[in-house]
């Protein structure tokens, strides 16, 4: 299933995200799998939180670096991540 | 050289187990109950692996529900910020235990099934436990917490790897672990027993492709090949002291689970040293690490830096050296030794169950004695 921007997403409840002061770097951490995370892929999950749309995930992210081609990383970053199962729709 | 901090902790919290699988990577000296450390020295573990920079705890064992303080455990790991993971044969596991490890911060469970029925399982894990593990699977996911089913494969089960996968898919697991037996412990010594043909491998692998086609990424699936069957060794652990650190029962801290058989490796214990001291300055912990220890044909490979060498427990337990190339690989010297352990097989049931620590006997082997069935054969 392809992402669509009219969709509620949210991490998947098995997921953990936290900032690691040992490795100064956000990880999301999942069975069998710890993630090290850059700190724009960090500040997207953490914008999943089941009361945001795609939409307004890529929105937020322009405002934040008044950036309109980031909307593209944005959509581009959360399809890969719901395929790796790391969000889900709500 | 430079040292990550170690990424994940596997807690063998105890040694004892109400199952005796045939299959089993447990030591051959088990740790006894009188010898495991106690609740405050592990909840003294977790707080010192969580500042080392550990991001996951497996509680793992033996059995690990036969400790009444798993859930403190759990929560303390879940404080700390750890992912947490159980790994368990599902005995004991009710609803109102999956309830408890939950509210403790437990997110997922790895429950271990012996074969696709209850005949098979009760032959391979030595009594009957088929619909405790039934339950198991049902509570945990009805807490809502992730479930991998994991089933070891060999001669014994290889054959039932689509109906697993079935089961699997209709008790609700998001992964299945086909993870065909790997030589320790006891599945060493039951070896002639356990090593499948070449065929059935093969048949079951097709299976595998099969069902991935037709899931998609509904559930993981991961297929584990035996090594024995590789050309390459597997990348042992990803590199000795890279990422991983085991702690035993009794507080003895190892590079690899099974890292109890190289004889000269002086094994750190927590009861001794703090973890960080293990982690980056014990004897042990740099033995292997990185590749100056290695000799050729290792040393001037290029594979070295995805396989680490291999094994270094299992070049011990082949060849008697844990400095050589793991025997699995094709360069070896030693690979006749692979090649002719896959030629001596044994019929029958006549193996060595694992037996509970203190048990001298493995009790079950006499049990089924009245009652054995003949080893499923394949299909």
């Amino acid at each position: 299933m392809r992402i669509t921007t009219n969709a509620r997403i949210r991490l998947v409840p098995k997921a953990l995200l936290r900032y690691d002061p040992v490795r100064l770097s956000h990880v999301l951490l999942l069975p069998e799998r710890a993630v090290l995370l850059n700190a724009t892929a960090a500040e997207i999950l953490g914008l999943c939180d089941g009361t945001r749309t795609v939409g307004e995930v890529m929105e937020e992210l322009e405002r934040r670096y008044s950036d309109p081609q980031v909307a593209t990383d944005v959509l581009e970053f959360l399809d890969e991540a719901l395929q790796k199962g790391w969000i889900a729709w709500t | 050289m430079d040292v990550e901090p170690p990424v994940s902790m596997l807690a063998e919290i105890t040694h004892r187990c109400p199952l005796h699988c045939i299959y089993c990577s447990n030591p051959l000296e088990l740790v006894a109950r009188e010898g495991e450390l106690k609740t405050e020295e592990w909840l003294d573990v977790i707080d010192q692996a969580a500042e080392l920079g550990v991001l996951e705890v497996h509680f793992s064992g033996g059995e690990p529900l036969v400790r009444a303080d798993l859930e403190r455990l759990v929560a303390r790991a879940s404080e700390r910020g750890l992912y947490t993971n159980l790994i368990t044969s599902g005995v004991g596991l009710s609803g109102e235990r999956v309830a408890r490890l939950r509210e403790a911060g437990l997110r997922a469970v790895q429950l271990s099934l012996q074969a696709a029925d209850p005949q098979t399982a009760r032959i391979i894990a030595g009594g009957e436990f088929w619909a405790q593990k039934l339950t198991a699977s049902r509570a945990v996911r009805e807490a809502g917490l992730a479930l991998s089913l994991n089933m070891v494969l060999h001669r014994h089960n290889l054959h039932q790897v689509s109906d697993l996968l079935e089961m699997a898919l209709e008790l609700g697991a998001e992964r299945v672990e086909l993870a065909n037996t790997q030589y320790y412990g006891w599945a060493l010594v039951n070896r002639a027993f356990l090593l499948p043909t070449r065929e059935q491998l093969e048949a079951a692998e097709a299976v595998v492709e099969r069902f991935r086609t037709r899931v998609g990424n509904r559930m993981e699936i991961l297929w584990v090949i035996p090594d024995y069957y590789a050309q390459f060794p597997k990348p042992c652990m990803n590199g000795w002291g890279r990422m991983y650190l085991t702690v035993a029962p009794d507080g003895r801290v190892l590079p690899c689970p099974v890292a109890y058989v190289i004889p000269d490796l002086e094994l750190p214990s927590v009861r001794r040293h703090l973890l960080s001291w293990i982690w980056y300055h014990s004897p042990a912990f740099n033995r292997f690490r990185g590749f100056g220890w290695m000799p050729e044909p290792c040393r001037s490979c290029p594979r070295r830096f995805e396989d680490f060498g291999g094994c270094r427990c299992q070049a011990f337990l082949l060849t008697g050296h844990p400095e050589v190339t793991d025997p699995v690989c094709i360069y070896s010297p030693h690979r006749p030794v692979v090649d002719r352990a896959m030629t001596e097989r044994a019929d029958g049931t006549g193996w060595t169950y694992r037996p509970n620590p203190g048990q001298r006997t493995p009790l079950l082997g006499r049990v089924h004695d009245a009652d054995r069935h003949p080893a499923p054969t394949t299909r």
